[in-house]
C-alpha cells in the first residue's frame, strides 16, 4: 500500500467517485419508463478501472445489489481496448455474466478523458419484459426471451440499428424497453462527462493509481477485519428452501472456512440445478455470496474490488447455485437470494450479533395485459415480506432482505394495469416468535378489471419453507397465493378474467432467541398494534390472559408466570 | 411602509423592522423560548419596536416564521392523531414503500409512525382509478369506526382515502360525518391538503397536517392575541416552505405547509438579491452549527420541488424520513455545520460529520468539556476565526483545547496538527460542494454563470472556498447576513401552490374534467388573494402540468401555454415538455406518449417593492489589525488584514487575502480575490 498518499485527499476523491455515480444514477430515476426502475430503484450503476477492476458502485440511489464481477471483464475480453471508441456503448442479458436471468440487462460503456481510455461504467438493471413465453414452467433459458451476448448497442456515439431493431422485435412493449435502455445510456454518459471533469480537476491521467489505492486500503481493511472480528474455524448450514412446486424439495448446503485473513464458502453438497427455472447462474450466486460477507466483515467500506480479494467461493457446477448453460433461470431469485440466509445461518453460531434471522422475502408479480384502449401494458410490482429479527431488535414489517428495492404505489399501479386492488394489509402473528420479533409480512388482494386475459405470473418466494429463526427464535409465517379462492403454487402463472381476484400472503421475517424471553410489556405493545394477537401471544410466548378493572373498563394483558 | 419579519430558530429568534418608503432598519436577536416561542417573539417584538422609537400600531405587516411544524415532527410531539383509511388498506403507514433504504445496515430502523396503529381506522368506501365509486360510501358503518376514534380521544383526524385526488366526494362525506360527531375535533382531509397520485405520500402528509393542526391554530391564535394587546391592527402573515406568504387563517388549516418555514425565508433573500443585483442564477449558502443547506435560484425565481423528506431517522439516510408532499424550496441539506465532529474511518480516512458536538459541550474550543475535533476547531487554528470576537466577543474561544483536539486527531491519521486541521476544513467544504455540484449538474446548468450568496454563522467563512470548488466567479455576502431569513420575509410576495392529481395522456384529456379542475384551483386561489387582501388587478394566476413520458417514474413542472385547454393547447403543452426535458435530460423521446399527472395554479400577489439603505460617502476602512492565517496557496500561513464589517463604507475594494468580521460570522476572502462593498452594503468578492 502506498504510504504517501494523502488521507484528505483520498478521502475527498473517493467520495467524489461515489457522489458522481450517485448523481448518474438519479438521471436513471427521473427518467425511466419502468415503475420497477423508477418507482423501485432496481438498478446499479458501477464504475471499473481500466483494467475492469470495480472502484465504485453506487448504492444511495438506486439499490440493485447484486453486481457481477464478470460483465465487464468478459466485456474486455471480448472487445479489447484497440477496438473501442469513444461512443461505444456494449450491451448484454447474458444470465451467465450480468445477474443471473434475460430480464436484468446490463450497458457498459468506456470511458474516454482526452483520447484516452480511462475506465469503464456499467449501468444494469431490470426490465419489465424481454419477450419469451409469458409462463414460469419454462425448461430452457431459450424460452424465457430474447438473449443478447455482449454486443454493441451504441458505436462512436450512434445507434448500432441492426441491434435495436432486434431488440425492438423481440419485446412485447418496445417502446417502454427502449426507455429504460436510454435512461441507462444517459446515465452512462453522464458518468464519463463527470469522470472527465474529475480526472482534469485532480490532473490525473486515468483512475488507475487512485484505484489501487482504494482497492488495496479497502482490502487491508477487509483482511483485518475477518482476522480481528471473525474467529477462525468451519462454520456449515443447511437451508432449506422452495423449489418450484410442492414436489421439488432443494437445499443449499454451505461451508464457511474462516482461515487467518481469509473466508472461503464452500457450496458443495448443494441441490442439483433443476429442470425449472429456479436455477441460480455462478456469477448471481457469487454476488449474492459477496454481499453476505460484506455485512458482517466490512458494511461501513464503500463497494469496491478490494473487499472481495479475500473471500473465495467454491460453488460445483450444475448445482443449483452455478446451473450449466442452458438451465432455465427466470426465477433466478428464488434461489439466489437465499444464500445470504444460507450464509447467516452458519455464522449465527459464533457472530449472532453481526447477522439477521431469515427474512420473508418477498412476492414478484409479472403482470401482461391489456389496457383500455387494446394496447399492451407490462408491469412488475414487488411485494415485500417481513424482516428478519436481529440481535437486538425486532425485524421490520414490509421490508425486502437481501433486495433493497421498494414497492410501487398502488395507485400508480392501478393507473397502469387493468386491476383492482382490493386491500393489502400486515398479516397478524406472522412474524417469527422470538425475544426479537421477525417483522410482519402482508396479504393483498388483485381484482383483474380487463375485458382481455390478464396474464399474471407469481414468483412467491416462501410458501411451503418459513423464514427460520436464529439462536431459538421462531420461524415466519408461510407465504400464499390463490385464485378466486383456491389455493396456488408459489411459482405459478395465471391468466385473470375479469372478475376474478389473486390473493397473495408474504412470508413473515423469522424470529430472534427463545419467544419465552421476550417482555411481556412488548408483546402488550404488538398486542396493542396488532402485530400478535392475544391467541397468537398465547400460543408462541408461554403467556396467558389477566383482565384488569381499571377506570370502570375492562384492560385485557398478557402476563408470563414463571 | 412598516414590515416586521420575525424568524424563529432552534437556538435565536430574529427580527428586521424595515421601513420600506425610506429603506431604514433594525435589527434584533433574542434567544428562542422553546417552551413557548410566542415568548420570545414577544419579547423581541417590543425591544425591536423600542430600539426604533415605534409603536406596534404603526406596523402594517408581521410575517413570521417558524419551526414549530417541524419540530413538532421531528421531536414526535404532536396531538394525539387519528387516521380513517380505505378499509383493507390500515396498514399502509406502517407499510411505507417498502424500501430498504439503508442497504449496509443490519440494524437499520423505520421511522416511528406519527399515528400508533390502534388509532387507524378503515371506511368502507372505494374510489377507482377513474373516480368511480365502486364501493359506495357506508355511512352507519364508518361512523362507528369514528365514533370509536373519538373515544380513544383524538384531538384531531386525517382522512385518506385511495384515488381521493380523482374524486374528493368520500372524503368530503366522512370529514362531514366526524365533524358532526366530534365538532371539537380537527379533520384534514387529502383532497385538500395534498391531492397528489400515491397514497403513501398524500396519506403521510395529511396525517402531519392532522398531527400539528391543533398546536398551530393555537399558536397563531395567541401570536394574533398578543399583537393585537400591543395595538397592531393587522393580520399576521406566515411564509410557507415554498417561500409564499401566506395568512394566519390558511397557515393554520394548513401547517404541514410550513414545514420549511423559516429556510425558505433565505431563499427569498436570495431571490430579493438575485433580482437588486441582477444575478439571476444564484446559489444560497446557509451554514449554521448543525447543518448546512444549499438552495437555488434559476433564472430570477426560486427553484422549488414537490416533495420534501423530514425528520431522517436512520444515521441521516435518505429514505429514513417522512417524504412529505408539500410544494418546497428545494435544498440539499447536509449534516456537517460549524460543530460537526471530525473523526478516522475504517479505512483510515478522515471524515466530517454527521455527528455534531451541537452547543453542549460544543466544539472543544468553546471550553466546555468538548473533547472531539470540530470544523470551529479547525477553523479557529487556521487563523479564520478571532478567538476573542466569536459572537462580537461575548464568548472567548480555546486555542489550547482546539489544538489539544485536533492533535489526538492527527496522531490517529499519523497526519501533522495544521494538515489535519486543514483537511477538516477541506472535507466539510467539499461535502457542501458535492451537494451543490448534484443540483447544478442535474439541471445541466454551468457554475460560471451562478454566484453564490452566503449566510448563516459559518456561511461567509467558507463561501469562497466553497464556490471554487464549484467554479463559480463571485461571492456575494449581503447586508443583514446574521438574519437572512427574516429578510427575506419583508419580500415575498402573498402566494399559494394548488394542485390535483388527474393522470392522463396528453392526447386523451378530457377538456371538460380538466376546465373543471383549473377553475376549481383558480377560484380557491383567487379567493385566497383576496382574504389576503391582495386587488383584483394584481393577481397572477399561472398554470402548470407535471409532465413525463408514459410510464416514467418522476414528473417535471411545465408551464400551461396560454392558450385553450384543446388539443391544440396540448399540443403546445406537449411541445414545451419535449423541449424542457432535452433540456435538463439532453435529449428527448418524441416516440413515446406525453401524461400528466397533476395540475398546478400557483396564484400569487405582488411580490413587495422596497428601498434599502441609501449609500453613504466613501469612506477609508478602518483595519482592526492583523492576523496570522492559513492559505495553502500563498504558501501556509500569512499575515491576513482583519476588517470590522460595520466600519466598511460604500465603495470600499481591496484584495485578498482579509478576514472581514462582524458580530455573528467572519468572512474569509482568499488571495487573489478581491472584494469590495456596494451601494447597499453588501459584500462582493470576485474570486
Amino acid at each position: 500500500m502506498s504510504t504517501t498518499w494523502d488521507v484528505v485527499e483520498l478521502e475527498i476523491q473517493w467520495h467524489r467517485l461515489l457522489a458522481l455515480l450517485g448523481e448518474s444514477a438519479l438521471t436513471v430515476i427521473r427518467t425511466a419508463f419502468s415503475k420497477v426502475v423508477s418507482e423501485g430503484g432496481d438498478f446499479g450503476c458501477l464504475l471499473y478501472d481500466r483494467q475492469g477492476r470495480m472502484v465504485a458502485q453506487d448504492t444511495g440511489v438506486s439499490s440493485k445489489l447484486a453486481a457481477s464481477p464478470k460483465t465487464v471483464e468478459q466485456a474486455i475480453l471480448r472487445y479489447p481496448e484497440d477496438t473501442l471508441r469513444p461512443g461505444d456503448v456494449l450491451i448484454s442479458n447474458d444470465p451467465w455474466l450480468v445477474c443471473g436471468h434475460l430480464y436484468d440487462v446490463s450497458l457498459i460503456k468506456p470511458l474516454f478523458h482526452r483520447g484516452r481510455l480511462v475506465g469503464y461504467a456499467e449501468c444494469f438493471g431490470h426490465l419489465p419484459d424481454v419477450g419469451g413465453s409469458l409462463s414460469n414452467d419454462s425448461h430452457e433459458v431459450y424460452e424465457e426471451g430474447l438473449f443478447l451476448p455482449i454486443v454493441r448497442l451504441l458505436s462512436g456515439g450512434n445507434d448500432v440499428q441492426e441491434v435495436w431493431d432486434i431488440i425492438r422485435a423481440n419485446v412485447r412493449i418496445p417502446n417502454q424497453l427502449e426507455g429504460d435502455i436510454r435512461a441507462f445510456i444517459s446515465a452512462l454518459e453522464a458518468i464519463e462527462r463527470r469522470v472527465s471533469a474529475f480526472l482534469d480537476q485532480y490532473q490525473m491521467p486515468d483512475l488507475q493509481k487512485l484505484a489501487d489505492e482504494i482497492i488495496s486500503r479497502s482490502e487491508k481493511a477487509t483482511r483485518d477485519n475477518i482476522r480481528k472480528n471473525i474467529p477462525e474455524g468451519i462454520y456449515r448450514n443447511r437451508f432449506e428452501l422452495d423449489g418450484f412446486d410442492a414436489s421439488e424439495k432443494l437445499a443449499i448446503e454451505v461451508a464457511v472456512r474462516v482461515e487467518g485473513d481469509s473466508i472461503t464458502l464452500d457450496y458443495t453438497g448443494t441441490s442439483p440445478q433443476s429442470s425449472k427455472a429456479v436455477n441460480c447462474t455462478g456469477v448471481y450466486a457469487y454476488a449474492w455470496s459477496l454481499y453476505a460477507v460484506r455485512c458482517f466483515v466490512s458494511p461501513n467500506i464503500p463497494i469496491n474490488k478490494g473487499l472481495f480479494n479475500s473471500i473465495r467461493i467454491e460453488a460445483p457446477l450444475g448445482t443449483i447455485v452455478n446451473a450449466r448453460r442452458p438451465a432455465p433461470v427466470r426465477m433466478k431469485s428464488s434461489t439466489g437470494t437465499f444464500l445470504p440466509f444460507a450464509i447467516f445461518g452458519a455464522m449465527a453460531k459464533v457472530i449472532p450479533e453481526k447477522v439477521l434471522a431469515e427474512s420473508g422475502n418477498k412476492c414478484i408479480v409479472r403482470c401482461f395485459g391489456t389496457d383500455d384502449d387494446g394496447r399492451a401494458v407490462a408491469e412488475t410490482p414487488h411485494f415485500m415480506g417481513g424482516l428478519g429479527a436481529r440481535y437486538s431488535k425486532d425485524g421490520i414489517a414490509c421490508m425486502g432482505f437481501p433486495g433493497a428495492g421498494g414497492e410501487t404505489p398502488i395507485e400508480m399501479l392501478e393507473n397502469s394495469l387493468p386491476i383492482t386492488i382490493l386491500r393489502k394489509r400486515l398479516t397478524p402473528d406472522s412474524g417469527g416468535p422470538g425475544r426479537f420479533r421477525g417483522g410482519s409480512g402482508q396479504e393483498l388482494a388483485i381484482r383483474s378489471e380487463s375485458n382481455a386475459p390478464l396474464r399474471m405470473m407469481l414468483q412467491n418466494m416462501k410458501v411451503q419453507t418459513p423464514a427460520a429463526g436464529m439462536v431459538g427464535g421462531k420461524p415466519g409465517s408461510l407465504g400464499r397465493n390463490a385464485l378466486n379462492g383456491k389455493e396456488l403454487p408459489g411459482k405459478v402463472a395465471v391468466t385473470l378474467k375479469k372478475g376474478d381476484v389473486v390473493e397473495i400472503a408474504i412470508a413473515g421475517g423469522g424470529g430472534m432467541f427463545p419467544p419465552e424471553q421476550r417482555s411481556v410489556e412488548l408483546l402488550n405493545a404488538d398486542i396493542d398494534q396488532l402485530a400478535v394477537t392475544i391467541e397468537g401471544a398465547k400460543r408462541d410466548y408461554a403467556v396467558s390472559l389477566e383482565t384488569n378493572k381499571t377506570d370502570d373498563k375492562d384492560c385485557e394483558t398478557v402476563v408470563r408466570h414463571a | 411602509m412598516l414590515k416586521l419579519g420575525v424568524d424563529i430558530g432552534g437556538t435565536f429568534t430574529d427580527f428586521v423592522l424595515l421601513d420600506t418608503v425610506t429603506g431604514r432598519r433594525y435589527l434584533d436577536k433574542v434567544l428562542t423560548t422553546p417552551h413557548n416561542p410566542a415568548e420570545g417573539f414577544m419579547t423581541g417584538v417590543k425591544s425591536v419596536l423600542k430600539s426604533a422609537g415605534l409603536q406596534a400600531s404603526a406596523l402594517q405587516h408581521v410575517i413570521h416564521g417558524t419551526t414549530l411544524v417541524v419540530n413538532a415532527i421531528i421531536e414526535r410531539k404532536g396531538c394525539k392523531t387519528g387516521l380513517l383509511t380505505t378499509e383493507g388498506f390500515e396498514d399502509i403507514l406502517e407499510m411505507r414503500r417498502g424500501k430498504r433504504f439503508d442497504m449496509d445496515d443490519l440494524l437499520i430502523e423505520a421511522p416511528p409512525s406519527l399515528v400508533p396503529r390502534p388509532m387507524v381506522r378503515g371506511a368502507l368506501e372505494r374510489i377507482n382509478k377513474s373516480g368511480v365509486a365502486i364501493v359506495p360510501f357506508n355511512e352507519p358503518v364508518t361512523r362507528k369506526r369514528v365514533e370509536s376514534l373519538v373515544a380513544a380521544g383524538v384531538e384531531s383526524i386525517a382522512v385518506s382515502f385511495l384515488h381521493s385526488y380523482r374524486n374528493a366526494e368520500h372524503e368530503v362525506l366522512a370529514a362531514r360525518l366526524i365533524k358532526e360527531i366530534a365538532p371539537d375535533v380537527t379533520v384534514s382531509i387529502s383532497s385538500e391538503v395534498a391531492p397528489d397520485v400515491r397514497e403513501y405520500e398524500r396519506t403521510l402528509t395529511t396525517v402531519a397536517n392532522a398531527y400539528t393542526q391543533p398546536i398551530v391554530e393555537k399558536y397563531i391564535e395567541e401570536v394574533t392575541k398578543d399583537l393585537e394587546g400591543l395595538g397592531y391592527a393587522h393580520g399576521l402573515y406566515l411564509i410557507q416552505s415554498d417561500a409564499g406568504l401566506t395568512t394566519g387563517r390558511i397557515a393554520a388549516k394548513y401547517p404541514v405547509r410550513l414545514m420549511e418555514s423559516g429556510p425558505a425565508g433565505g431563499s427569498v433573500a436570495a431571490r430579493y438579491f438575485s433580482r437588486r443585483l441582477k444575478r439571476p442564477d444564484i446559489v444560497a449558502f446557509d451554514m449554521g452549527g448543525t447543518t448546512a443547506k444549499v438552495s437555488f435560484i434559476s433564472n430570477g425565481e426560486i427553484v422549488t420541488t414537490p416533495e420534501l423528506e423530514v425528520a431522517r431517522h436512520h444515521r441521516f439516510k435518505r429514505g429514513s424520513g417522512l417524504p412529505i408532499r408539500v410544494p418546497v424550496v428545494q435544498m440539499m441539506e447536509i449534516g456537517a455545520g460549524g460543530g460537526g465532529i471530525a473523526r478516522v474511518d475504517e479505512v483510515g480516512l478522515l471524515r466530517v460529520g454527521p455527528e455534531s458536538a451541537g452547543a453542549d459541550p460544543g466544539p472543544a474550543c468553546y471550553g466546555r468539556g468538548g473533547k472531539q475535533a470540530t470544523v470551529t476547531d479547525a477553523n479557529l487554528l487556521l487563523g479564520y476565526l478571532n478567538a476573542d470576537y466569536f459572537l462580537g466577543g461575548q464568548m472567548a474561544l480555546s486555542l489550547d483545547d482546539a489544538n489539544g483536539a485536533i492533535d489526538v486527531l492527527a496522531e490517529s491519521l499519523n497526519l501533522e496538527r495544521l494538515r489535519a486541521a486543514w483537511g477538516i476544513h477541506e472535507i466539510v467544504t467539499e461535502d457542501m460542494a458535492q451537494a451543490a455540484r448534484m443540483h447544478l449538474m442535474e439541471r445541466g446548468a454551468d457554475p460560471r454563470a451562478y454566484a453564490m450568496l452566503a449566510f448563516g454563522g459559518a456561511g461567509p467563512l467558507h463561501a469562497c472556498r466553497l464556490a471554487r470548488k464549484v467554479g463559480m466567479k463571485e461571492v456575494i455576502i449581503p447586508h443583514s447576513a446574521g438574519v437572512a431569513s427574516a429578510f427575506g420575509f419583508l419580500v415575498a410576495p402573498i402566494s399559494i401552490t394548488l394542485l390535483r392529481a388527474y393522470p392522463t395522456e396528453l392526447a386523451r384529456v378530457d377538456f371538460g374534467h380538466l376546465g373543471n379542475l383549473y377553475s376549481e384551483l383558480e377560484a380557491r386561489g383567487r379567493e385566497f388573494l383576496k382574504q389576503a387582501g391582495v386587488p383584483e388587478g394584481e393577481m397572477k394566476l399561472t398554470r402548470f402540468g407535471s409532465l413525463r413520458y408514459a410510464g416514467q417514474g418522476s414528473e417535471l413542472t411545465v408551464p400551461l401555454p396560454e392558450a385553450d385547454l384543446d388539443s391544440a393547447g396540448m399540443k403546445l403543452l406537449e411541445a414545451n415538455f419535449h423541449e424542457q426535458f432535452a433540456r435538463v435530460y439532453g435529449r428527448s423521446n418524441r416516440k413515446i406518449e406525453v401524461e400528466a399527472l397533476n395540475w398546478v395554479v400557483v396564484a400569487s400577489g405582488p411580490t413587495p417593492e422596497l428601498k434599502t439603505h441609501e449609500s453613504s460617502a466613501l469612506e477609508v476602512a478602518m483595519e482592526s489589525g492583523s492576523r496570522r492565517a492559513y492559505f495553502p496557496e500563498a504558501g501556509g500561513f500569512v499575515d491576513c488584514p482583519v476588517l470590522r464589517r460595520d466600519m466598511l463604507k460604500s465603495g470600499f475594494s481591496a484584495d485578498g487575502p482579509a478576514l472581514i468580521e462582524e458580530r455573528e460570522s467572519t468572512t474569509v476572502v482568499l488571495p487573489g480575490s478581491r472584494f469590495s462593498v456596494d451601494e447597499d452594503q453588501n459584500l462582493c468578492i470576485s474570486l
